[in-house]
């Protein structure tokens, strides 16, 4: 097999070579070169292998704004701002410039050379349409990043300004993941919204079959369209990460998302690169904290902290190049904390610990189990058997309990009706494995799911706590970034209210046809994926 | 004749109405089905909006009349995971489960039937052995390794096939593959014994004995009339398949109703599981009937009564 | 019906004899495929009892550092991994271990479950009858009806995944093929007199089902339900695969594989090995099921051991001591019970047949020949071997349990033994035809009347148009005297009445003008008046176009009317023959003789019947000299020690017995 495949690989570099379809000497660098003007697009016919299950509607809401949408839809429905997931600032797209104009007023400079897929021409007065449909805490996805009221107006013909009625600092960061669709068919067709998604990126939806595919072409009108780009793409629907990955490598998909780090080294041959890049999630574990009788107890929860190999796990079960996080969101984050403790895998010191507090009184034998749902990431048993290992082996008494996605849910949520936090039991001892994005940036986004007494999946209530983050809430600039970061460090060093385990690396698989960058908010920017020339295919 | 195939017609009903009601007493049981349409970050009054939506607030029995109101017109309601009528959608993913059954049973059925009228003219012989072995190995084999072994020789090894996929016809092969290996065995295995026990019999000797060519003797004589038992294993194994050969289609991405129905109730989604049964059901009641009519047909001892 | 049976034996049911048990043992010793399958369940089994023994308090725990290691590899502390490790670092052959209990556990007690379901429901169905009976079948066919898998999606989902609501749901899965067969073994067992018998002494339904219907299903029901336990042992593994059975952290084989393909393509054994023991696993079961029905199922019993005997046919039995004859009493003996003009003769034939329990020599040294448009009478009881001589002339003696040992079948010059199958297929059905005794046994149930008799005109018939054809065969169902031929030429055997049907077989017999017609039988299964018209056919038939006719038959009634000359068998020998007129007047035998006055209508007038003593012998237990001297009430010693060679005892008559002459002159 190993000799076909490389013979393989020498005639390919050697059909390359003579067929010279650009100066060049490296290995394949001239099929990805393409004139800098002219027709738009010529490269084929992109395949994405990707998740589609969990493909419900593909309206705005979801489509521009969820995990399993976003990728590929926020090629098609765009928001007014994007975020350089490099530096992590906030840069213009369909707005160049805005600026706060008092506390309460925002204001937008649009771009003049966009239109909707369907024709309708993109000015303030149609965007301000579209973001006071889209400015609603109702709809899935999107709705987690509406607060408070907001009301949008064009103050001329490319100036759009916004109202709030509370200072929000966060505002642009909210504006770079609520996504524009086409005022004319919330106002005509709002019925057809859930499955047809009209907006202004570089790619025009064509089709959806449930189950199976999502069809795209390419919007030659759009103002980046340029030669080079894929003329449609097939967003093709498999369940199984493995199968994902193969796709790539059998030469039937151009690109494959979300494959676990194995799959993705596996695939790594002639035909598929690998390519791994950090997110702005994490995994952690959420250990119950609110009236326990065992897991309240500081001691026990640093034992934790120690007793986790959070190292081991990263590196096994998230990927070889991540890293372990000690705080609630990527560096970059408003509050994050540089010199916070970092709880380093320590076996002794854990068991010291646990000794420590049962010589206290601590029912350290309290049934403790560690839960998580099925399949809710790739890799989640393996953690959760391997904490559960760990606790074991630093005197706590710990087991694993799979639990069906639904179920799961209902438990896991916190801060919802009938599961407020007082009806946690003092004896519960739940630790649930799990996993969060920071798409804002900002403490804000695990502090108040996460952290706070009502957090809708928080299990974390300390008076203290909640004093100090309130007080922090409406600062802005540096003044915020300290006071975050100071009241992290402070909690997480004393009873560690979340144990971050590592930072989230999702892995794309790469077809050798197709040269993309992949971005940590694992959107994929098509309008700078060059596809070979098809000669070279 | 005519009588009988009403009769059993009511029967029919009668079991698909005991099928539904079935049916819609268990996914009672599958919890709140809610969580499903909204996703995880749903809020207290967007649950009992959808709740009051879907129906889900009123009486149980309420709602079991309205269901089987709505099944007699044809109405599921829409599925919660897609938004559209889940008939629809089972109806959809109809032709790619009929596609995979019809094929797997082209080639089973002959190959397999061969095999075991080979093994029986021949007894003792090699081939008879062969199909012996063959028989008690492929009635062993497990469906989901056999397909995860073949996509790993096949499609990843050697690139030949693809590893999943549907809507070529190379995308046909190694499901095929799959369900013909599991299947062959037993086919072949109760060929040769029906075919062996017929050519024991005095009619079959009677014909030697009147001159008749062995060819003629095996085809119409034996064979023809060990098709009954051979017909009532086939006709089991198509309808197994019609009615979704689940792992198959979850391993080769196989888009048919089997995997749909795995899909429907691991989200909870009720009006799609009620319709893919129902359908399921169906499928199996109709084919039921047909094999019986068809029975009667190949048995002229059953024929006029 | 005869003296009732003693109540206590009826009171036992019948109970499978001691040499099965040794026969089962016999056949594992000598197949090493039940042994090793055998070995592998019990050591299954030890993976199950001795878990807690065997497994390590901390089989569960990760070991990162030696995670997806290959099979055969050693780690960095020299451990020894057979089966390499998986994600989590953990020995694979020890999680293969721990994961026995979780896959079989569930299918052994669906089984039981299952079993006990289907024994008692089906044999409380098939003995209690009626409305129960039929409610209970309504339940199994809805049962069959609802898709099995989807019943088992449902409620593994609904009810939440765990091992007793598996195994429900594959218990439900196998208790109708269990309880369709205990249905009808019960039906079949309660027509039994010993359960009649027992209904009579007042034991309640319920005792008897559960003493001696119940045991009895359980041989078969055995066979049944080892192999409903290997589809039991697939399913169970199918619904861990896609995550509806055990949940982890248990582990069972299914999860090892669906957890494995995450990484099929870089770690294999994860996926290949658990698989690979579950199909050996099931192979395993399915081998001992196999086994079991080899060796307790009767039909296959002797079907297997038939096959084996006929092939070490390097035993058939030694020929035994014929007494010198010099060769002109040999031709003398042949030219009288050979017609010189025969234009069909069996010449010294020889057939034996190997049976389980030995080797039956049905005929031994028969000779007889038949002139044109003659009537030969070939007679006997049951066991003499008649009608394996008219199977042997026709070809179609069982295979492959008969031999011909010696002797030749002489037609039209040609020896029909050895002759090549091409050549032979044109006689038969054509020149020399046969007749059956079970007309309805003998005729194809597919296929109408009308369609055998133009498949056996055209094929002997070259040239034969289907329309000719068809109309001949209408002309001969008419020459057969059956009524409105040409509206029933289209019927199916089985409309036709037990006659009509024996008629239809000599249609077809006649239908290419044959020169010989072997009737076997051809009235025993009639009534009195229908026998007569169908001897009166073939009388006709005979002296219309010629043929010769050969009557086989034990009515000695049917051939002092119908025959011209006369075979007497006894025990596959030839005891007596000539012409019928001589030989039923004056006997030369003794058993022609007392078989003469056993039979009514045909034994002297005084009315008297002397019924023959005893029975005629086993074909593979036959006495010493004649075969005839345990029955015989003229047998001498030497009858014992000498077998009397065939001589001629007047022209044209032959008889083989020591003391011929004082039979023939003896006079009642």
């Amino acid at each position: 097999m190993k000799l076909g495949r490389i013979a393989i690989a020498a005639a390919l570099a050697a059909m390359l070579a003579v067929t010279g379809c650009a100066a060049g000497g490296s290995n394949g660098g001239g099929a990805f070169d393409w004139p800098e003007d002219g027709e738009p697009g010529g490269a084929g016919n992109l395949v994405i292998a990707g998740p589609g299950t969990e493909l419900a509607t593909i309206e705005p809401g979801e489509a521009g704004s969820a995990g399993h949408a976003a990728p590929v839809l926020r090629n098609v429905i765009q928001s007014l701002l994007t975020r350089n997931t490099e530096t992590n600032e906030i840069e213009p797209l369909l707005a160049t410039e805005w600026e706060a104009v008092d506390d309460l007023t925002w204001q937008f400079t649009l771009r003049d050379d966009v239109t909707w897929h369907d024709g309708t021409p993109f000015n303030a007065e149609t965007a301000a349409a579209a973001l006071t449909y889209m400015w609603n805490p109702e709809f899935p996805y999107s709705g987690n990043f509406v607060t408070g009221n907001a009301t949008f107006s064009a103050a001329d013909e490319y100036t759009l300004e916004v109202k709030l009625d509370e200072p929000d600092s966060l505002f642009p960061a909210r504006m770079t993941i609520i996504g524009l669709p086409s005022p004319t068919q919330i106002a005509e067709a709002p019925d057809t919204l859930t499955s047809n998604l009209i907006g202004t990126g570089p790619y025009k939806f064509v089709s959806w079959t449930p189950g199976t595919d999502l069809k795209l072409e390419l919007n030659t009108d759009y103002f980046d369209a340029k030669p080079g780009m894929y003329d449609t793409v097939d967003w093709v629907f498999r369940e199984e990460s493995q199968v994902r990955a193969q796709l790539v490598q059998t030469g039937e998909a151009n690109l494959a998302i979300d494959t676990t780090p194995e799959q993705c080294a596996g695939a790594e041959s002639d035909t598929a690169t690998c390519v791994e890049y950090t997110t702005s999630g994490f995994r952690f574990i959420r250990p119950d904290y609110y009236n326990q009788e065992v897991l309240g107890d500081p001691r026990i929860r640093q034992a934790i902290a120690y007793a986790v190999d959070r190292e081991g796990i990263t590196s096994a079960f998230i990927s070889p190049s991540s890293t372990v996080a000690d705080n609630p969101g990527p560096v970059g984050m408003v509050g994050f904390s540089d010199d916070v403790e970092t709880y380093a895998y320590d076996e002794d010191k854990a068991k010291e610990l646990v000794a420590e507090a049962k010589a206290d009184g601590v029912n350290t034998d309290l049934p403790l189990t560690v839960k998580y749902r099925t399949d809710f990431f790739p890799g989640i048993d393996d953690i959760a058997q391997t904490v559960v290992t760990n606790l074991n082996a630093v005197g706590l008494n710990a087991q694993v309990q799979a639990m069906p996605d639904a179920e799961g849910l209902a438990e896991y949520r916190q801060g919802i009706e009938p599961n407020s936090i007082d009806t946690i039991t003092p004896d519960r001892g739940n630790i649930w494995i799990a996993t969060t994005s920071n798409d804002l940036l900002d403490f804000f986004q695990p502090g108040d799911t996460l952290l706070s007494c009502t957090g809708r999946f928080s299990v974390y209530c300390n008076e203290d706590f909640q004093a100090e983050y309130e007080a922090a809430l409406p600062l802005i600039g540096d003044e915020r970034q300290e006071a975050f970061a100071d009241l992290w460090k402070k909690f997480y060093e004393s009873e560690v209210p979340i144990l971050p385990i590592g930072y989230a690396v999702n892995q794309l698989v790469v077809g050798s046809t197709t040269q993309i960058t992949p971005r940590s908010d694992g959107f994929l920017p098509l309008d700078e994926a060059v596809g070979a020339h098809p000669t070279d295919q | 004749m005519l009588i009988y195939s009403l009769k059993r017609l009511a029967a029919a009903f009668l079991v698909i109405f005991l099928v539904l009601t079935a049916i819609f007493f268990v996914t009672q049981l599958l919890g709140d089905p809610v969580t499903l349409v909204l996703g995880d970050t749903a809020t207290p009054t967007q649950i009992a909006a959808v709740r009051a939506r879907l129906g889900l607030d009123q009486p149980l029995l309420q709602q079991y009349w309205q269901f089987l109101v709505n099944a007699a017109q044809g109405s599921f309601g829409d599925s919660f995971w897609q938004q559209q009528p889940a008939l629809q959608i089972v109806f959809s993913r109809l032709p790619a489960t009929f596609l995979l059954a019809g094929v797997a049973m082209l080639v089973m059925v002959p190959i397999g039937v061969l095999l075991g009228v080979i093994a029986a003219y021949r007894q003792g012989s090699w081939i008879e052995r062969l199909v012996n072995v063959l028989s008690i190995v492929s009635s062993s084999l497990v469906n989901f390794w056999v397909a995860l072994m073949l996509i790993l020789v096949f499609a990843v090894t050697l690139r030949w096939l693809p590893t999943s996929g549907y809507g070529e016809p190379q995308h046909l092969v190694l499901p095929v593959a799959t369900l013909s290996l599991l299947q062959i065995g037993v086919l072949a295995q109760i060929t040769r014994t029906s075919v062996a026990e017929q050519l024991q019999s005095q009619f079959v000797s009677a014909a030697r004995a009147r001159g008749l060519s062995p060819v003629r003797v095996m085809l119409r004589y034996a064979l023809r009339n060990a098709l009954i038992p051979i017909f009532t294993v086939a006709a089991g194994m198509l309808i197994g398949l019609m009615t979704g050969a689940v792992i198959t289609e979850v391993v080769f991405g196989w888009p048919g109703i089997g995997r749909l129905l795995l899909q429907a109730i691991q989200d909870g989604d009720l009006p799609l599981i009620q319709a893919t049964v129902f359908v399921s059901a169906s499928i199996l009641v109709v084919l039921t009937l047909l094999v019986d009519l068809a029975y009667v047909r190949l048995n002229p001892r059953v024929r006029i009564q | 019906m005869s003296a009732p049976p003693s109540t206590s034996a009826i009171l036992t049911a019948p109970r499978t004899k001691p040499t099965t048990r040794r026969q089962l043992a016999t056949s594992a010793r000598r197949d090493p495929l039940i042994l090793i399958s055998l070995i592998w369940l019990l050591l299954i089994a030890a993976a199950i009892v001795l878990r807690d023994v065997v497994l390590p308090s901390d089989y569960q725990d990760a070991a990162l550092a030696n995670r997806l290691l290959p099979p055969l590899s050693t780690d960095a502390d020299g451990a020894f991994y057979l089966f390499g490790t998986d994600s989590l670092g953990r020995d694979y052959l020890t999680q293969l271990i721990a994961g026995t209990t979780a896959t079989v556990l569930p299918a052994v007690a669906a089984i039981i479950v299952g079993f006990v379901l289907g024994i008692a429901i089906g044999s409380t169905a098939g003995f209690i009858g009626g409305r129960v009976d039929a409610g209970l079948l309504r339940v199994m066919e809805f049962q069959v009806v609802f898709p099995p898998l989807l019943l088992a999606l449902l409620v593994l989902t609904s009810v939440g995944p765990s091992v007793w609501v598996l195994v429900i749901v594959l218990a439900l899965g196998s208790w109708v093929g269990l309880a369709r067969v205990s249905r009808g073994m019960a039906l079949e067992l309660r027509e039994l007199s010993f359960v009649d018998a027992a209904r009579v002494i007042g034991s309640s339904r319920a005792q008897i089902i559960s003493r001696h219907i119940a045991p009895n299903l359980l041989t078969p029901l055995l066979v049944l339900g080892t192999l409903e336990f290997a589809g039991l042992l697939l399913a169970s593994a199918g619904l861990d695969f896609l995550g509806l059975g055990v949940q982890p952290p248990e582990t069972s084989w299914g999860l090892l594989v669906a957890k494995g393909r995450e990484s099929i393509t870089t770690a294999w054994w994860l996926v290949a090995i658990p698989g690979l023991t579950i199909f050996m696993t099931t192979l395993a079961v399915n081998i001992v099921a196999l086994w079991l029905r080899d060796n307790l199922d009767l039909e296959q019993k002797s079907r297997i051991l038939a096959r084996s005997h006929a092939k070490r046919s390097a035993t058939f039995a030694q020929e035994e001591p014929v007494p010198p004859q010099t060769t002109n009493a040999a031709s003398a003996v042949h030219a009288s019970a050979v017609p010189a003009s025969a234009i069909l003769h069996v010449d010294d034939l020889w057939v034996e047949f190997a049976t389980d329990r030995g080797v039956a020599k049905a005929v031994r040294g028969v000779s007889w020949g038949v002139a044109p448009g003659e009537v030969l009478a070939v007679v006997g009881e049951s066991g003499s071997g008649k009608s394996v001589t008219a199977r042997a002339v026709m070809n179609v003696l069982e295979r492959p349990q008969s031999h011909v040992r010696r002797g030749a079948i002489w037609y039209d010059g040609v020896d029909l033994i050895g002759l090549d199958d091409n050549r032979r297929r044109k006689i038969l059905g054509n020149e020399i035809a046969l007749v059956q005794q079970d007309a309805l046994a003998a005729l194809n149930p597919t296929m109408t009347i009308g369609a055998h008799l133009v498949e056996v005109i055209r094929n002997h018939q070259h040239g034969v148009t289907k329309k000719a054809a068809r109309a001949r065969a209408i002309e001969l169902l008419t020459q057969v005297g059956i009524p409105d031929p040409a509206g029933r030429v289209d019927d199916f055997p089985h409309q036709f009445s037990g006659g009509m049907r024996q008629r239809v077989l000599i249609a077809m017999a006649i239908a290419n003008s044959p020169k010989v017609l072997i009737a076997d039988e051809p009235t025993t299964a009639l009534d009195v008046t229908v026998q007569a018209q169908i001897v009166t056919l073939l009388l006709e038939l005979r002296a219309r176009t010629g043929m010769s006719i050969v009557l086989i038959t034990h009515d000695l009634s049917l051939v002092s009317e119908a025959a011209d000359r006369v075979v007497v068998m006894y025990a596959g020998r030839v005891m007596e023959t000539g012409a019928v007129r001589d030989v039923v007047d004056r006997p030369a035998h003794p058993y022609t003789r007392q078989l003469l006055a056993s039979t009514p209508d045909v034994a002297a007038p005084r009315g008297r019947l002397t019924p023959i003593p005893g029975t005629p012998p086993s074909a593979v237990r036959l006495p010493s000299g004649c075969p005839f001297n345990p029955r015989c009430e003229l047998a001498q010693d030497i009858c014992r020690e000498l077998r009397p060679p065939e001589h001629v005892v007047a022209i044209g008559r032959t008889s083989a017995c020591h003391f011929a002459e004082e039979v023939v002159g003896h006079r009642d």
